[in-house]
């Protein structure tokens, strides 16, 4: 093998793959800090509520799966399924299927929405229900 | 500020300091650089999707000066850099903003070569790096939002990488630039 390292020694180099891997570190560091947060945020303990004409009707925590039917003046239903932590309107017999085609909510603020079901989705954290509470 | 002349005994003015005059010259030159790669680098179509990233070939300027005339002029080139772009191409927000990045950019490559044993292109890097943190720091302040952080890694990323490469090409540059200034 050539020895490269004869004619320039890595050694003259040390500080400065020091400081550069120190540079990435940070970058690197500050890359995975969003997900990290992400991550605390998600296994804090998330409901999602179900309010119908206006009137919250029940809370459901987010970490359990389940399929709830939320039915509507014996006229229509609205299936509601909570799995992986999210909740998505699988099926329901509203005339628009708006509420069907939404995507998943899992953040704190999402909501899913059936106007011709007057049916409101809202996903909270707990401490977040309260203040509502509060406000209203 | 000494006196550049003095009146010898013909009445005929004389230079006095010849190298403070030359001096004074090169920065002036240095100083035109810069502008003239300010502007270059604007008229590249260099946007990637980042705000805020860019080669930074006024870095080259500013470098050179650093490391062939020492700290205090290239601190003073770096600001009137920094205030004369934001003049001639962008507004007075950018001055602040630019001047941010470019500050404290100098004052981390002044740290480092005074350090002793960084190489220039990672005091070059490293520089990059800081003028990119600099700039996100006042856009932080000025839209409140923890979002803009988001942007940090890509740019210290970016500001290490164009840092690199602006620092081999004006150690590629200097060793004739200071065979032509002894000469």
């Amino acid at each position: 093998m050539f020895a490269y390292d004869k004619i320039i020694p890595m050694s003259r180099f040390k500080k400065d793959i020091i400081l550069l891997s120190g540079i990435c570190a940070v970058a690197l560091l500050l890359w995975l800090i969003p997900f990290l947060l992400n991550r605390i945020n998600q296994s804090a303990p998330a409901i999602v509520s179900i309010y119908q004409d206006g009137q919250k009707l029940a809370d459901y925590p987010l970490s359990e799966d389940q399929t709830l039917v939320i039915p509507w003046e014996d006229k229509g239903y609205n299936l509601l399924l909570i799995e992986d932590g999210r909740a998505a309107v699988t099926d329901a017999d509203c005339p628009d299927q708006l509420c069907v085609r939404q995507r998943s909510i899992s953040r704190n603020g999402e909501s899913i929405i059936c106007l011709p079901h007057k049916l409101v989705l809202q996903i909270a954290g707990e401490e977040e229900g309260d203040l509502d509470a509060v406000t209203y | 500020m000494p006196s550049l002349t003095e009146k010898n005994s013909n009445g005929s003015a004389r230079i006095q300091n010849r190298s403070y005059v030359g001096h004074t010259a090169c920065m002036g030159l240095l100083l035109a650089f810069a502008l003239i790669l300010s502007y270059v680098e604007m008229l590249i179509p260099f946007q990637p999707g980042v705000p805020g990233i860019k080669l930074g070939l006024a870095n080259l300027a500013v470098l050179l000066c650093l490391y062939l005339w020492g700290w205090k002029d290239a601190l003073l080139l770096t600001i009137i850099k920094a205030v004369f772009s934001g003049f001639l191409f962008g507004s007075l927000f950018m001055i602040l903003y630019s001047l941010a990045g470019a500050i404290i950019s100098a004052l981390v490559m002044i740290l480092l070569k005074r350090t002793g044993g960084f190489h220039l292109p990672v005091v070059s890097a490293a520089g990059g790096a800081a003028h990119n943190m600099g700039q996100l720091l006042v856009a932080f302040f000025a839209v409140e939002t923890y979002g803009v952080l988001y942007y940090a890694p890509v740019l210290l990323a970016a500001g290490t990488i164009t840092g690199i490469l602006i620092g081999m090409t004006s150690s590629l540059v200097l060793p004739y630039i200071q065979r032509i200034l002894k000469g």
